[in-house]
């Protein structure tokens, strides 16, 4: 058996795609049970699986096998006619040796499920309405050949392992070589015109045009009069770069191989939910690389599975409203801005927003208030919420979202996004942006000391300079939390060279580079030495464009570094340095940043000036209290224990100096609420160390939306309306007075 | 000991002592070339070489196999392969390949060699001296459990008023 191995591996390949080929045409056949060219196909797929099981001793195999080229036969001789009863019975089958294949591929053997059964099914629906001649599916009256020689030479001309398949038994299914083919013209083509290519081949070959690529470069910069070597090596240049071109087009797949699944996905669903769906594709042609076409066979599928089960409604629900019976679900793949766009999107009820409001209100991811504020479009991320989905009632009332937030986490991880729209009784559309590939990509390079590091830049936001003047945004907050001021917003920064050991003290502080890098939801400020370039002074987002972008070729670095979890990877620059892909989210997760929720962009352009404008927090008592911005110093956050009593009142140690707290709370008047581990604490002016705000939690930063209401309560200067809810403003001469630096 | 027949092993000098890891797993032999370093790289990492398209991590072994030495600048790496991954190790002198037959093979008891740590299989005694048997894989995958270089560090002052 071993040494048949090879031979079985073809074997199944060969038969997977068969089986998926197989699903089609069934599909087909279900629109257009009278299609002889579908069913010779059909059979002629069968046939050769009962074939190559015979040849191979997988007894369970030839014999089911067996069973379904009986009945196709009927079907085939008119002497029956498809209907759901022998569709299911076929789909059974396919199902089943799709199984048996698995167990052979896996464990090498057929398995121990008895599929005696299912055959007899398959005999009795082949019995069924059957005329009083019993004969064999011998001559075929059809025009096509429907069973071609099982050991046809063909197998020679469509693989490409061309010695083995010499030698090989029939393990080709010679659809391509049968003459009028039933597939689309593009299927016989593809067959004749593309050969199999082990991965691990193409990937050595990747690797040895980087290798050219770096030669080149050194080639370049060796000076030489002449004209000879010029000519030539700039031959090679131009030889070079389609080469490495095209080698890395050989990384990319269609995604077909992942949609072609979803017919049968979906027509599945459709039976056991009830529903009638129509599937639509479109562009199953947009490539993407191979390892991400994998990563995204789970998303997808939990999508339509999401939208056939809870997004289109029932028939006769569509026809009270006034819609075709038949659902529209619709697939569609696109490049995008130098990315892949795959959208699902249906014609169903929509997700009712106002149940996920209640959901996010009982679950405490949002208080009654704050969620009547919210906007629709915030209102659907908590279908992404962990967790938000899990419990069976959520899936009845919220009718979407079954484990969306491992769908996300998915397309993350392959550093994708995934947005959500979603308009009552016209549908959801779910959108899916993944890179084209993970293996190349665009990356900043920046310097910190001597060394150099990448930062993808699908994560990179914007640069900006540390400016010791006020002119520009600065450094702010102590050495446990230093955070920047970008346009209103409180940005944690980590300085690179400290948090990497490559210096002792952070020399970047008041020079340096800010590169602004977003995580998921969040975003932080890595501040860096300065470009690759060298150009330290820059104007902002202009530098994106400059020579410190680079095309970089990912190359693993091994579980050894990769368990750091600092870096994704490396990579080599053209001058042929070793350089580091910094993992933004490793980096984040290690130095415990503090998480600064991202707002959409146009939410941060506001025109309103910083006097009016609040920063939201939260007390340890749950109250929502705001503090004028302007009045703010800084933001801090400190352990519990760091935070000492002298004389009664409560300090942190900073510096030479300390800094009174205030417990926000009891400037207000009311008891302490319960000490958490950690003080988050609003620095204002007052005294030489400033005074200490402590406060439950840093909410958001807002513009005032109503003027103030004079308000009589203790320490509360007035109420407004911040993000739609009112908020005491803290009377911050109440707070100075409590820390008694103000009489 | 007969749980890996060892047949044709690539013996080289760390200081003083002489080890032999199996032939079959040795990629090549470099002098020197200029690593990238790895910041917070666990210790005995000293960084990262381009091979071939490959970033090959350039390990240290003395440190590991209890031998106090400095590595040179540019020092000879042997490339091992393991698991698909290719590591780099900074030995002092590339000496035979030997054949070593698995009887032979003695079991080492710790006190007796210079070595120490769990990737040591046995001793062969060749003719005038010691070969110290090694598992790669347990070599490299002891790396992963000693302590990073540059430990976290927080709370130092930046100097801002």
């Amino acid at each position: 058996m071993s040494d048949n191995r090879e031979f079985i591996d073809e074997f199944l390949v060969e038969s997977s795609e068969n089986l998926d080929q197989l699903d089609k045409d069934l599909l087909a056949l279900e629109a257009d049970p009278a299609d002889p060219q579908r069913i010779a196909s059909v059979f002629r797929t069968v046939h050769t699986i009962k074939g190559n099981s015979g040849f191979f001793g997988f007894s369970k195999l030839g014999a089911l096998a067996h069973s379904g080229e009986h009945l196709l036969g009927k079907l085939r001789d008119g002497k029956l006619r498809l209907d759901d009863r022998v569709a299911g019975s076929l789909y059974s089958m396919v199902d089943a040796v799709r199984t048996i294949l698995q167990s052979i591929e896996t464990a090498g053997n057929e398995g121990d499920h008895d599929y005696r059964e299912l055959s007899r099914t398959l005999a009795a629906v082949a019995e069924q309405s059957q005329p009083a001649t019993e004969v064999a599916a011998e001559p075929s009256t059809l025009a096509t050949p429907v069973e071609p020689p099982p050991a046809k030479p063909a197998a020679a001309e469509t693989s490409a392992f061309e010695p083995i398949a010499a030698a090989a038994p029939p393990a080709t299914t010679a659809i391509a070589a049968a003459s009028p083919s039933p597939s689309p013209p593009a299927t016989v083509a593809a067959t004749e015109t593309t050969v199999r290519v082990d991965v691990a081949l193409l990937a050595s070959i990747l690797d040895l045009v980087g290798e050219l690529v770096l030669a080149r470069n050194q080639l370049r910069s060796v000076d030489s009069d002449d004209l000879a070597v010029q000519a030539c090596a700039q031959r090679i240049n131009v030889v070079t770069n389609a080469l490495q071109e095209t080698a890395v087009k050989t990384r990319l797949q269609p995604v077909e191989h992942v949609f072609s699944r979803f017919p049968r996905t979906v027509r599945d669903l459709a039976v056991s939910c009830g529903k009638e769906v129509q599937l639509v594709i479109d562009g199953a042609d947009t490539e993407l690389d191979r390892s991400l076409i994998e990563s995204i066979r789970d998303p997808l599928t939990h999508l339509i599975r999401n939208a056939v089960d809870h997004g289109i409604e029932p028939p006769d629900v569509r026809a009270a409203a006034g819609k075709p019976r038949a659902g529209r679900l619709s697939l569609r793949a696109f490049n995008e801005s130098g990315r892949v766009t795959i959208e699902v999107s249906d014609d169903g009820g929509g997700i009712a927003f106002e149940k996920v409001r209640e959901k996010a209100i009982a679950r405490g991811l949002v208080s009654a208030a704050e969620a009547a504020a919210l906007s629709p479009e915030r209102v659907l991320q908590f279908i992404f919420e962990p967790g938000f989905s899990t419990a069976a009632q959520v899936t009845s009332v919220s009718g979407r979202g079954v484990g969306m937030d491992v769908v996300r986490t998915n397309i993350e991880a392959i550093g994708g996004t995934i947005d959500i729209h979603s308009a009552p009784g016209t549908g959801t559309t779910v959108r899916v942006h993944v890179p084209l590939t993970l293996a190349i990509m665009p990356a900043l390079v920046v310097r910190c000391g001597s060394e150099r590091f990448a930062i993808p830049q699908s994560a990179v936001g914007e640069l900006m300079p540390v400016s010791r003047d006020r002119s520009g945004p600065r450094i702010e907050g102590l050495a446990d939390a230093p955070v920047m001021r970008v346009r209103g917003r409180l940005v944690p920064i980590l300085f690179l060279d400290q948090f990497l050991g490559i210096r002792e003290t952070t020399a970047c502080r008041d020079e340096g580079t800010v590169v602004l890098v977003r995580v998921d939801d969040h975003e932080f400020g890595l501040v860096v030495d300065g470009m690759q370039s060298g150009a330290d002074q820059f104007r902002c987002r202009d530098l994106l464009d400059a020579a410190s972008l680079s095309t970089i070729v990912v190359k693993p670095i091994g579980g050894l570094l990769a368990g750091l979890g600092l870096y994704s990877g490396a990579t080599v620059l053209g001058d042929g340095g070793v350089v580091l892909i910094l993992d933004l989210r490793g980096l984040q997760r290690i130095a415990r940043l503090p998480p600064v929720t991202r707002e959409p962009e146009a939410a941060l352009v506001p025109s309103a000036e910083t006097a009016d404008r609040y920063l939201v927090c939260g007390t340890p008592a749950g109250r929502r209290v705001a503090v004028p911005l302007a009045e703010v110093v800084r933001l801090e956050q400190y352990a519990r224990d760091k935070v000492q009593v002298v004389a009664d009142r409560a300090v942190v140690r900073r510096g030479e100096g300390f800094t009174p707290l205030a417990d926000i709370d009891e400037v207000m008047g009311r008891p302490p609420g319960t000490a958490s581990q950690t003080v988050s604490v609003v620095v204002i002016d007052g005294g030489n160390g400033g005074v200490g705000l402590a406060v439950g939690a840093i909410l958001d930063v807002l513009a005032a939306e109503s003027p103030m209401q004079p308000a009589a309560a203790t320490g509360v200067s007035g109420i407004l309306s911040l993000g739609g809810v009112a908020t005491e403003v803290v009377d911050l001469r109440a707070a100075r007075r409590h820390v008694a630096i103000e009489a | 000991m007969s749980e890996c027949t060892i047949h044709r092993c690539c013996t080289f000098r760390v200081g003083e002592a002489c080890f032999a890891l199996p032939a079959d797993g040795v990629v090549e032999v470099l002098r020197g070339g200029s690593l990238a370093r790895v910041p917070r790289a666990p210790e005995g990492v000293l960084g990262l070489l381009h091979l071939r398209g490959r970033i090959v991590p350039i390990i240290d072994p003395a440190a590991q196999l209890g031998i106090s030495r400095v590595a040179e600048q540019r020092a000879t790496h042997l490339v091992i392969e393991l698991q698909d991954d290719w590591y780099g190790l900074v030995i002092d002198e590339m000496l035979d390949v030997v054949e070593i037959p698995a009887d032979r093979v003695e079991q080492a008891t710790a006190p007796t060699t210079e070595t120490s740590g769990d990737a040591l299989i046995g001793v062969f005694a060749a003719q005038d001296w010691l070969v110290h048997l090694l598992d790669p894989q347990r070599m490299i995958h002891s790396l992963t459990r000693l302590r990073p270089q540059a430990p976290e560090r927080q709370g130092v002052s930046h100097g801002r008023p």
